[in-house]
């Protein structure tokens, strides 16, 4: 307690103590109010890290919304902004934000972050991020752990085809490989640990599962996730400088496609509608 | 004067050669790798010995370094590990420019101290940039020359000559040599003696028990030979961390040390993914990168922990140091047109 600064005292006394707003100086470093925190990820990298509690909430605060709002700033001397569930690393050159004002340049980059977002605008809070529909075949010829799963998790095909492609899924993260989308939203009831060897190739477009994630191949590459089906859309093109067809935060809807319709597919180009 | 391009075939590809230069930065958030040149400093100092721009792309070898026809007379700098590198079965030396005459052969041969060599051309070697880089993406398939390293009959072009090197010519120590090269050079940027791998501890090292942390900084690991430029593996005592202590997935960055279930540290190097889901230690520091990056299999390692403070003071200086190199051997340079 700081008795020398009677005025605070006094009124942080008339004030639940969660809403105190201690002095910079005192705050640790999961003040309550304070929706993330920044932790060194080595010397060229700052992890914000949000609480899973404020997240949810609004997109401001999401990593996707901290992402496009760090954006927005348009700092000298970042390299790299890469959102993953609740945390976001920001990539710089310390070389750039050494200054003599600071102890050191992670100092000034936390400082420059923390002064800015709050300081921000936020326009993007009524913003509904984009939808993707993304058309698949569940058909056991693509969905080859269809029949294993079943077994699994004692429930018939069509049962665990409807779990899967009922909830609109929350993009959280993109890694593994260029484009590959970890979606949040999976039923609980289709939840269980990757399969205990992993496949050396999965084929490019399989939609799997694993943990409490739904994962898109976007090529062909080394997995062990229980595979459901498959779909013709190009997820990842690195031609014409293109990139990822989705970014953390989009959402993504599964529709079904019988074998038919989809052997008339040669590559459906998907509609990302605002 | 030399107007017309280079032209370099690939006579023998080597164990791992690829196109690189400083890496593919701001695709990560799409799960793009950074890819680029292991070693930084020897890729920038090569680059500049042969009077191009430090991020010109190069051409990056792994431990057996390519063979590699001259059909024009160009010239040349090899920088970073030690390599048993000829021309015309004359020993090659490293860190000079170098004027090789048309018809000559170049072998890179094999490294004798270190793992990555760096070879630039003057000019640059001409590759199309995807996603804002020439770096070459094995694992994925894109960039550099098609997405994969170099095989027999490939033809490297050199992009556009800005010195001529009038002066490199008529040296006395080197005139009856197969090539033509320097009285000076730039001597390598790291040694096989210390082998004490500062780190920046990450936040879950703070909720580690004691003897964890203990045998971590205690151990005496050892660098095998799985390493490549996706990580450098580690084999020593088994670090056994609670499997709780894994988030889903969290962002990973350029010398970040992971324990995989197996308990073998794994630092992570320029391939690597952009995101992870092992628990990690913290991560190595940026003035000990080419270190690191250039430890052979078999060196043994140990890990000390410092304050992110003294790692960026020690990356500032390393860079001032670094630019102060480059400016010197850029005047040198100049001085022979």
């Amino acid at each position: 307690m700081c008795t020398y600064d009677l005025i605070n005292e006094i009124f942080y006394f008339e004030i639940p103590l969660l809403f105190r707003r201690p002095k910079v100086w005192l705050r640790p470093i999961f003040y309550m109010t304070d929706p993330y925190t920044f932790t060194p990820l080595g010397d060229r990298a700052v992890v914000i890290k949000l609480l899973p509690q404020m997240s949810g909430k609004k997109y401001s605060m999401s990593a996707a919304g901290l992402c496009e709002r760090i954006k927005l700033f348009d700092l000298q001397g970042i390299t790299d902004i890469v959102p993953a569930f609740l945390q976001l690393a920001i990539h710089y050159d310390p070389v750039l934000w050494a200054c003599v004002s600071s102890e050191s340049p992670y100092d000034a980059i936390v400082q420059s972050l923390t002064e800015r977002l709050a300081d921000s605008e936020i326009h993007s809070d009524d913003r509904t991020s984009s939808l993707v529909r993304v058309p698949v075949c569940y058909d056991t010829e693509f969905g080859i752990d269809l029949e294993f799963l079943s077994l699994k998790l004692d429930l018939s095909i069509p049962d665990l085809i409807d779990l899967h492609k009922s909830p609109i899924y929350t993009v959280g993260a993109i890694g593994f490989a260029p484009g590959f989308a970890y979606l949040e939203g999976l039923n609980s009831k289709l939840v269980l640990p990757r399969r205990e060897s992993p496949r050396t190739r999965v084929p490019k477009g399989s939609i799997a599962i694993a943990a409490n994630y739904t994962g898109i191949y976007p090529s062909e590459l080394p997995g062990g996730w229980h595979i459901l089906g498959r779909t013709r859309t190009t997820f990842f093109q690195w031609s014409d400088n293109v990139g990822s067809l989705l970014a953390v935060g989009d959402r993504v809807q599964f529709d079904a496609l019988s074998l038919t319709e989809f052997r008339s597919l040669e590559s459906l180009s998907v509609i990302k509608d605002d | 004067m030399i107007e017309s391009k280079c032209i370099i075939s690939v006579t023998d590809p080597g164990l791992f050669s690829t196109i690189q230069d400083e890496g593919r930065d701001g695709w990560q958030g799409q799960g793009v790798s950074v890819s680029g040149s292991a070693d930084l400093n020897s890729m920038r100092i090569a680059n500049v010995l042969v009077g191009n721009k430090p991020q010109a792309p190069v051409l990056e070898f792994v431990m057996q370094g390519p063979t590699l026809t001259f059909s024009e007379d160009c010239v040349v700098a090899f920088c970073g590990a030690k390599y048993t590198a000829s021309i015309s079965e004359t020993p090659l030396p490293q860190g000079r420019p170098v004027r090789v005459h048309a018809g000559t052969t170049l072998e890179a041969g094999r490294s004798v101290g270190g793992m990555f060599g760096y070879l630039a051309v003057s000019g640059g070697l001409k590759i199309d940039e995807v996603m804002g880089s020439a770096a070459t993406d094995t694992n994925n398939g894109f960039g550099g020359l098609e997405g994969r390293t170099l095989k027999v009959g490939d033809k490297l072009s050199v992009a556009k000559r800005s010195r001529n090197f009038r002066n490199l010519k008529d040296n006395k120590r080197y005139s009856m040599q197969p090539f033509i090269t320097t009285n000076w050079g730039v001597k390598r940027f790291f040694n096989g003696e210390k082998r004490l791998f500062r780190f920046i501890p990450s936040l879950q090292w703070n909720f580690l028990p004691n003897d964890i942390k203990e045998i971590f900084l205690s151990e005496t690991f050892r660098v095998t030979s799985q390493s490549n430029r996706m990580g450098v593996r580690l084999v020593g005592c088994e670090i056994n961390m609670a499997p709780d202590f894994g988030e889903p997935s969290q962002p990973v960055a350029m010398g970040t040390i992971q324990i995989p279930p197996d308990g073998q540290p794994i630092i992570l190097s320029v391939d690597r993914q952009t995101v992870g889901g092992y628990p990690s230690m913290g991560v190595v520091i940026s003035a000990d990168r080419t270190r690191f990056v250039q430890s052979q299999p078999g060196a043994s390692i140990k890990f000390v922990e410092v304050s992110l403070v003294n790692a960026q003071n020690a990356l500032i200086s390393e860079d001032n140091s670094m630019k102060e190199l480059r400016r010197y051997v850029s005047d040198r340079v100049k001085e022979l047109d």
